[in-house]
C-alpha cells in the first residue's frame, strides 16, 4: 500500500510526515497545497507542531464525502445500514468487477 | 472554492481515500460485514487483510428454532468463513479479536483460531463459548507477552486450568460464568496474583460461593467487581490483600470468614453482601429470641466492613444494611 506523501512544516520547525490523501481530509490543508506547494514540503507558517498534530489525527478519523466530514464511525454505520447498492451509490464506487462469462 | 470541490465531484474523493482509512473504517463493522463490502468493487476485494480487528459472532444465528439441520449447515458456514479470513490475514499483527459461538464436541477448529491469533500479538481477546461439553480455555492464553485485556465468558463448561502463567502486559481480566478446574480456589488465586500489571478484574457470575477459598492478592489491582447471584450458599472464606484497590463493588452472600481485608487505598465501595434467606429467616427469629435462645451470627462482616473503614463513599445495598 504505497502512497504519496508530503511533509507538513509548523511554525517551530516540526515536519510532520503523511499520506497525501490523508492530509487532503482538510480543507485548509487542501488550500495550502494548492496555493504555496514548494515541492513536497508545505509551510504552516501560523500553526505549531503540536496543533498540526492535533490536525493530522482528525485527518485519519474522518472522511469527507460529498463536500461533508464524517467519522469513520458513522461511515461505518452507513455501511451497516445499506445494502451493496446503496453503499456504492453513497461512495460513487465503480463496480470494477467483470461479470463472469457463461459457460 | 466550494464549485471547485463539486467539480472534482465524490469520484475522486473515495478513489483518493487512502486504504488506511477506509480499513479504520472497516475496522468499526462486525467482520461480517466488512468482508460483504468486498463486493464494492476489486479495490475493496482485500482491504479486509488490513484490518486489525476481527469481530466473529455467529451466536445470532444460532437458534433452536431454526432446526438442527440449518442451525448445523449455519455452523459449518461461519467455520469455512473465519478459516477464510484467517488465511487472507496471514499473519498480519492483529488489535482485537472478539469470538463469540457455540461450539459441539470437537473444538479443534475453534482452539486453532485461538493460537493463530495470540501467535500475531493479539492485545485483545474476547472469548464468548458456549458449549454442552467442557471446553478448557488453551493454555497458551495464559502465556501470552502482548495481551492487554482478557475477556472470557460461557456457560460453566468453559473451564480455565491455570498451569503456567505469564501476563506481562494484561491489565483488564474479566470473567464471566466460567469454571476453574480446580475447585478449591486455589487456581483462581494463582492466577490473579500471577498478572503482574492487573488493574481491573470483573467477575460475574462465578461459582466463588463453591470454592474452600476466595483470595483476591494483587499489588496492582486498581478496580474490582465481584458480583456473585447465587443467593443460597455462604462463601467459606473471602480475602482482599488489594492495597492499591481506589474502587471496589462487592456483591456476594455473607462469607464465613474474612482473613484479610487489605484496602489502604479505597475511594469508592459498593457493598451489597447479603445474608441467605435462611440466614435471614433465623436472624429475624423473634420466638426464639423471646425465649433465650440467641441465634449465632455466620459470618463476621465487621471484619471486612473495618477493613474498608478508611473508603471516602460507600454505598451500601439494603440487605447488606440489614
Amino acid at each position: 500500500m504505497s502512497e504519496k506523501k508530503i511533509v507538513l512544516k509548523s511554525s517551530d520547525g516540526k515536519t510532520i510526515d503523511v499520506a497525501k490523501a490523508v492530509a487532503l481530509q482538510s480543507q485548509t490543508i487542501t488550500h495550502m497545497v494548492e496555493d504555496s506547494c514548494v515541492g513536497n514540503e508545505i509551510p504552516f507558517e501560523n500553526v505549531t507542531g503540536q496543533v498540526l498534530a492535533k490536525v493530522i489525527e482528525y485527518c485519519k478519523k474522518h472522511v469527507v464525502v460529498d463536500g461533508e466530514t464524517l467519522t469513520c464511525k458513522t461511515v461505518a454505520h452507513v455501511i451497516h445500514t445499506r445494502t451493496i447498492d446503496e453503499i456504492r451509490t453513497f461512495f460513487n464506487v465503480e463496480n470494477d468487477y467483470t461479470p463472469r462469462k457463461k459457460q | 472554492m466550494n464549485s471547485k470541490r463539486m467539480d472534482i465531484g465524490s469520484k475522486d474523493v473515495i478513489s483518493s481515500l487512502p486504504d488506511a482509512l477506509i480499513c479504520h473504517i472497516l475496522s468499526f463493522l462486525s467482520t461480517k460485514d466488512a468482508a460483504l463490502t468486498s463486493v464494492l468493487s476489486k479495490r475493496w476485494r482485500n482491504l479486509l487483510a488490513f484490518v486489525p480487528i476481527l469481530d466473529l459472532d455467529n451466536t445470532i444465528y444460532d437458534h433452536p428454532k431454526m432446526g438442527r439441520r440449518k442451525r448445523l449447515q449455519m455452523r459449518t458456514s461461519f467455520k469455512v468463513f473465519v478459516d477464510r479470513v484467517m488465511a487472507l490475514q496471514g499473519n498480519a499483527p492483529l488489535n482485537k479479536f472478539s469470538l463469540r459461538c457455540k461450539i459441539g464436541r470437537d473444538p479443534s477448529r475453534v482452539n486453532g483460531w485461538i493460537l493463530k491469533v495470540l501467535e500475531r500479538g493479539v492485545v485483545d481477546l474476547s472469548l464468548y463459548i458456549s458449549s454442552e461439553y467442557k471446553y478448557p480455555l488453551p493454555p497458551q492464553v495464559l502465556m501470552s507477552k502482548t495481551l492487554v485485556t482478557l475477556k472470557v465468558a460461557g456457560t460453566d463448561e468453559f473451564t480455565i486450568d491455570v498451569m503456567d502463567v505469564y501476563l506481562p502486559k494484561l491489565k483488564t481480566l474479566h470473567m464471566e460464568d466460567v469454571s476453574f478446574d480446580d475447585e478449591t480456589g486455589a487456581s483462581f488465586a494463582k492466577l490473579i496474583s500471577a498478572c503482574h500489571a492487573l488493574e481491573e478484574l470483573v467477575m460475574t457470575k462465578m461459582m466463588l460461593d463453591f470454592w474452600e477459598s476466595c483470595s483476591v492478592c494483587n499489588p496492582t489491582l486498581k478496580r474490582v467487581k465481584i458480583y456473585a447471584e447465587n443467593i443460597d450458599e455462604n462463601p467459606k472464606s473471602v480475602s482482599f490483600d488489594t492495597p492499591n484497590l481506589v474502587y471496589l463493588e462487592f456483591t456476594d452472600t455473607v462469607a464465613a470468614k474474612y482473613p484479610k481485608a487489605k484496602f489502604d487505598s479505597l475511594v469508592e465501595a459498593s457493598v451489597g453482601i447479603r445474608m441467605t434467606p435462611d440466614q435471614v429467616f433465623h436472624a429475624r427469629d423473634l420466638v426464639n429470641r423471646h425465649y433465650g435462645y440467641t441465634t449465632k451470627l455466620v459470618g463476621n462482616v465487621a471484619d471486612f466492613l473495618m477493613g474498608i473503614s478508611n473508603v471516602k463513599i460507600l454505598y451500601l445495598s439494603s440487605e447488606a444494611l440489614e
